[in-house]
């Protein structure tokens, strides 16, 4: 029974942590501009998200290694350098993101201008760092984030008509207002919001955080494969509330606060409380483990100590550099930067950088010297590669296509 | 001279450094290799590792010897302690152990730094970490 | 090495453009001067659509507001986005210059039309800031005119 519970909050934890500022900004933004048409890039990148969670924490749990630790093992400090600087930049656009998209949770319950709120938000995202003990952490912004089920609650609501709505999901085709550029453009982002690199990075640190071992490996597969198909439930909700509502009112999502609109037209003002609790945490829990992630990766790069498993000052670099990255974002936050317009470069480029993490994990998740007897099997080796090949194509064709359709607007 | 037959490159470069307490101290930035008399093998002596090696390795050298330097005013010894002779290294895997302490390494004195001066001021640095 | 080299040149230089081309459009959204009336046009339409967004969701953001389905900081807060939103089309439309005389008057007309859509929804965030949100359909009542106007623009224009 008590493993079954474990078993059960890990799902719950993994469905709540799912969505991010990104999530939410893509999925709205896609449905109202193209309904349902791209709800398969959400799929696709929910798949992805599986295959690579799965080797990693796999990785993880044998190797007792975390990814970046691994990337410039294999792929030589060069690589791993260049790796290490495109990561951590992007990283840092959706970490200001991430702050900024608190802030404005915050501001929307209070009324005070988010700008006011970015500092307070950082040192609160520093301090639960700093102390919270790491599974805590997970749990509850995880388990809070569940609030967002609302928005499928929303969507039942407003009774669509569920034909209508899964057959423009199963036979998607560009409206007739966009272009093949912006429909590739967004599909992109929502794979990219889906795959972000950053919960690879604390998905794996985690599972060395945690000390998995083999005995884990289940409930780290019971996670990923009931909690991350959820997760990508909960985005297409979201896409379906801004479609079935902002949709017909010819309104495009330019700010956070529109995200939310659909709630509170369909739910009222317990909803919109509760839709506010979720983005609240479900980009707290983001902000901490982009934050995290920062301090990971460098010091992973450099064979420093790292982790909230030792004392803080036996890890002083790693938290160091943790504090740099958040008072960074947050004073690019505070440059009135758009938070919309960040977080959708984030996301599209977090696509685009794919190929550089996801490359070495499959590498290793293949090599007995690390795995053991559990190296891939050749179905996944099958899918993986796959893989592969589509998030090469899309480094190719992500930059090209950022601007010729100048962000997604043109 | 008899030793093991290793890909340097594959086995010993880049791999993580871990010191006698399991501790992570680094990665091996850089080897020292030196020529058998006799037999004119290559025989690895040592592991480099430590601020400004891996820069030196990958051909930045200038910087990495200012990288050096300012380390040396960082650390209170002046000799060059980022050389570890093979003969400490335990074991040899995914990652490589050493019979030292991490205290005594070259990278752990911006670690020090950090701590006595920044991190080290912060309420609850010492505090433990739950199991 | 050459070939060595000139890759990383090149990885180099294609990271350090989009590095800085993402800062850059993350912080300004610099709009380029129309040679042509067709581009102005385009330009203006643009803008309007951009307009037609912002009055609409003041409008259903309104409409929920009446209904005690919003609670008072978010209807603030987010009216006021869109006041700033409108603000700024309506000023990054009106600082793009006019390449004819026949350009003047779109100009003018779109620039009447955005202005009053700006005075409209301001009375909104007024009210709104007072607490007035039972009232706020009627305040938000002249939006629908403006709304008309900016689709029969796009649809003249667009």
């Amino acid at each position: 029974m008590k493993r079954f519970l474990a078993v059960f909050l890990g799902i719950l934890t993994a469905i709540g942590g799912f969505v991010d500022i990104g999530d939410l900004v893509a999925n709205s933004q896609t449905g109202t501009r193209f309904g349902m048409n791209l709800a398969w890039a959400v799929v696709l990148g929910v798949i992805g998200i599986i295959v690579y969670a799965e080797m990693c924490g796999r990785v993880a749990a044998l190797a007792g290694r975390p990814v970046f630790d691994l990337v410039r093992e294999r792929l030589g400090p060069r690589v791993g350098l260049a790796n290490l600087l495109a990561s951590f930049f992007i990283n840092f656009l959706t970490l200001t993101a991430e702050l900024a998209g608190v802030a404005i949770a915050l501001s929307l319950a209070s009324s005070v201008s988010y700008l006011l709120l970015i500092p307070f938000v950082a040192f609160l995202v520093w301090l639960v760092i700093w102390r919270m003990p790491f599974e805590t952490m997970e749990r509850v912004f995880g388990l809070l984030g569940l609030c967002l089920l609302v928005f499928a609650v929303t969507v039942w609501k407003v009774g669509p008509d569920w034909g209508s709505l899964f057959h423009t999901a199963s036979h998607p085709q560009v409206p007739g207002t966009e272009t093949g550029f912006t429909y590739a453009y967004f599909a992109i982002a929502l794979f990219g919001a889906a795959m972000t690199p950053y919960e690879v990075f604390f998905f794996s640190s985690g599972a060395v955080e945690e000390r998995w071992t083999e005995k884990d490996l289940a409930t780290n597969r019971a996670n990923v494969l009931i909690g991350f198909p959820l997760g990508g439930l909960l985005s297409l909700a979201i896409m379906a509330s801004a479609d079935l509502i902002l949709g017909p009112a010819g309104i495009d999502v330019g700010q956070l606060s529109q995200v939310a609109l659909p709630v509170a037209s369909a739910l009222g003002r317990v909803g919109l409380a509760v839709v506010l609790v979720g983005i609240f945490a479900a980009t707290f829990g983001a902000a901490l483990e982009t934050a995290l992630s920062a301090g990971y990766i460098v010091s992973q790069y450099m064979g420093w100590m790292w982790g909230k498993y030792v004392r803080p000052r036996q890890a002083s670099r790693f938290h160091l550099v943790v504090l740099l990255s958040i008072g960074a974002a947050m004073i690019f936050g505070l440059t009135r930067v758009d938070p919309v317009k960040v977080t959708e470069y984030s996301i599209v480029l977090s696509a685009a950088a794919l190929p550089l993490t996801y490359f070495p994990i499959l590498v290793i998740a293949n090599d007995p010297s690390y795995m053991g007897d559990k190296t891939n099997g050749r179905f996944l080796n099958a899918v993986a590669s796959i893989y592969l090949v589509i998030l090469v194509v899309l480094s190719i064709v992500t930059i090209p296509l950022l601007i010729i359709t100048k962000g997604g607007t043109g | 001279m008899t030793g093991r037959i290793l890909y340097a490159g594959l086995e010993l470069l880049d791999h993580q450094l871990r010191d006698r307490d399991g501790r992570l101290c680094g990665n091996v930035d850089d080897l020292e290799v030196e020529r058998s008399p006799d037999t004119g093998e290559l025989y690895v002596t040592a592991i480099v590792a430590g601020p400004g090696a891996l820069l030196q390795r990958m051909g930045r050298r200038r910087l990495g010897g200012w990288i050096e330097r300012a380390n040396r005013l960082v650390g209170d010894q002046g000799r060059d302690r980022n050389i570890i002779p093979l003969a400490l290294a335990t074991r040899i895997g995914p990652n490589i152990d050493l019979a030292v302490d991490a205290e005594d390494l070259a990278t752990a004195d911006t670690e020090r730094w950090v701590r006595d001066h920044l991190i080290g001021h912060l309420p609850g640095n010492r505090h433990r970490a739950p199991e | 090495m050459r070939p060595r080299s000139m890759a990383r040149s090149l990885v180099a230089g294609c990271g350090v453009c989009s590095l800085a081309g993402c800062l850059a459009a993350c912080v300004a959204h610099p709009v380029g001067p129309a040679r042509t009336y067709a581009g102005y046009e385009g330009k203006a339409v643009t803008s309007a659509e951009a307009a037609q967004s912002s009055v609409a969701t003041v409008q259903l953001v309104a409409s929920t507001a009446a209904a005690g389905k919003a609670f008072g900081p978010y209807t603030v807060v987010s009216v006021s986005e869109q006041e700033d939103g409108l603000s700024a089309v309506e000023g990054t439309f009106a600082s793009i210059q006019p390449p004819d005389r026949r350009a003047d008057a779109l100009r003018d007309e779109l620039v009447a039309i955005l202005s009053s859509a700006v005075d409209h929804v301001a009375d909104v965030r007024i009210a709104a800031r007072r607490g007035d949100l039972a009232d706020l359909d009627r305040v938000a009542a002249p939006l629908r005119a403006d709304a008309a106007a900016l689709d029969a623009f796009v649809a003249r224009h667009g």
